[in-house]
């Protein structure tokens, strides 16, 4: 398969690469490729321009900072999985890394590109949604910053508007003790999730959840933040009883639709089941 | 190359693009849609590299970009301009093959041969990446995830990324 024609502009920094969407808002930029060539091959997009960003200087960084962390939009999925130190503090990050496709595809594929594809299945979206992470976007009138929760609004569809591309992702560090983990059910090796859970826990002294974090994908038309779950487990002792709560909650928050991948009715068990083996995995770090 | 100024090509325009494949430099004219698989066997005649699936699935067409595999039917001939390539033309040295095709050949790890440049490939990268002693698992899932197989059942393509790891681990300490 032919990609439809189109033409190619190389830029050399990202505020290159507004002034180019600003000015035509048929262009689309180049990351990874991984979405973007399987969709030009099936005609889904027909882009006037592609904007090519991968020679963009200084846009592979992963800066872990005191109280945060903050990801360039030229990191590829590969670059999260072998991260030690995300390990350490995030484990939550480079498990849903590896989760993601092939190891071909994730030499390739970018942590911004996902989020601005904006798979309802994909993966990213879940853990930074638990992590609280927030993206910064640069745009023909400066920069702002959009938590990844309102950053994707519906399938294929984010804030992104004319003339505005990602720049970085931003994840908080809180202090003391935070655990987290992602979950993903699979029908086989390197495909979309059936559903995926992401869980950050912030425990206290003694044991209690001080603070929550749960993101949801595969189970509703966009990636969404289980609130009502978070606060079945906020101030509460993580017993069998609250963790089967919360995922009770999650379960009945999520709004999955029939595909491929399962029964809307099955996705919505498999919420619940997601959940509570997330929780469980994050406390047994 | 280096940092080239920013480039502008038209839709019915060509660019010129410079790769050097398993070695040498290379120079063509191409649509800025080419993908590269398509550039590497037509316009070059490296036809170990298989189009498969065509949907970034099979792994067929696995080749190594500045070091790390890529799928070459997700990727633009043009952004391989000024890159350095490797198929699977260019393991094999002075006649001789590379440890990684010998392992292949002596556990029967292909029948009808058309996945296997993408295994190989793959295991290239594989084995660069990870040098020490790659589990099981970690051939399995980490590893040759992407690379799908028709015939073999998969499990000789296993073993014999097995030998090609002893094999490559007798050679370092020999040197
Ligand atoms: C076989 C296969 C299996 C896969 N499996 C999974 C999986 O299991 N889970 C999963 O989550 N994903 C999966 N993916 C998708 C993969 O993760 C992609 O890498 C990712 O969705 C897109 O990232 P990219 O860098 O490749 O973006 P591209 O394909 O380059 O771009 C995707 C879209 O985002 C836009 N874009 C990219 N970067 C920016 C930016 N900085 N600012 C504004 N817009 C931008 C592009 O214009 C385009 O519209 C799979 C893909 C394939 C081919
Ligand atoms: S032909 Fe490229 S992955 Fe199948
Ligand atoms: S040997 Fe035939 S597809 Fe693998």
């Amino acid at each position: 398969m032919y990609p439809p024609k189109f033409g190619y502009i190389r830029v050399n920094s990202l505020e290159e690469a507004v002034k180019v969407l600003e000015a035509d808002e048929n262009a689309k930029i180049l990351a990874g490729g991984q979405s973007l060539m399987p969709m030009l091959k099936l005609r889904l997009v027909r882009p006037s321009y592609l904007v090519d960003i991968n020679r963009v200087p200084n846009l592979s960084y992963i800066s872990i900072e005191n109280d945060k962390i903050r990801i360039g939009a030229l990191v590829r999925h590969h670059q999260v999985e072998v991260n030690r130190d995300l390990w350490k503090i995030y484990p939550a990050l480079p498990e849903t890394a590896v989760q993601i496709g092939d190891p071909q595809i994730r030499n390739l594929g970018t942590m911004a590109g996902s989020l601005a594809h904006a798979d309802p299945a994909a993966d990213w979206p879940a853990t930074l949604i638990a992590l609280r992470a927030s993206v910064k976007v640069l745009g023909p009138s400066g920069t702002r910053e959009v938590p990844v929760e309102d950053f994707i609004t519906g399938p294929f569809t984010t804030v992104l508007g004319r003339g505005e591309v990602l720049g970085e992702i931003v994840i908080p560090r809180l202090s003391g003790t935070v655990k987290s983990s992602y979950v993903k059910l699979e029908r086989k090796a390197g495909d979309f999730a059936v559903v995926g859970v992401a869980v950050m826990l912030k425990l206290s002294p003694d044991g209690s959840v001080e603070d929550a974090g749960i993101g949801i994908t595969a189970a509703g038309p966009r990636p969404f933040r289980a609130r009502e779950a978070e606060k079945a487990l906020i101030g509460r002792k993580l017993t069998d009883d609250v963790i089967e709560d919360a995922a009770e909650r999650a379960m009945k928050e999520s709004s999955p639709i029939s595909d491929i991948r399962g029964s809307a009715e099955y996705k919505r068990a498999m919420v619940k089941v997601m959940t509570r083996r997330a929780i469980k995995n994050a406390l047994s770090r | 190359m280096g940092m080239a100024a920013t480039l502008k090509v038209g839709p019915e325009e060509r660019v010129r693009i410079r790769v050097k494949v398993n070695g040498v430099w290379y120079e063509r004219e191409v649509e800025p849609r080419k993908l590269l698989v398509h550039f590497l066997r037509e316009d070059l005649g490296l036809t170990s590299v298989h189009v498969g699936c065509d949907t970034g699935h099979c792994g067929a067409c696995t080749v190594i970009m500045n070091g790390v595999s890529v799928k070459s039917c997700q990727v633009l001939a043009v952004q391989a301009d000024g890159a350095e390539i490797l198929t699977l033309e260019g393991l094999a040295k002075d006649g001789k093959l590379h440890p990684i095709q010998e392992a292949f050949w002596e556990k029967h790890a292909l029948q009808c041969g058309y996945c296997t440049p993408g295994f190989i490939m793959e295991t290239y990268w594989l084995l660069s990446e990870n040098p020490p002693n790659p589990t099981e698992e970690e051939i399995r899932r980490g590893g040759l995830s992407g690379n799908l197989c028709r015939c073999t059942g998969y499990q000789n393509i296993i073993e014999a990324v097995k030998l090609a790891v002893q094999r490559l681990r007798e050679l370092k300490t020999m040197q």
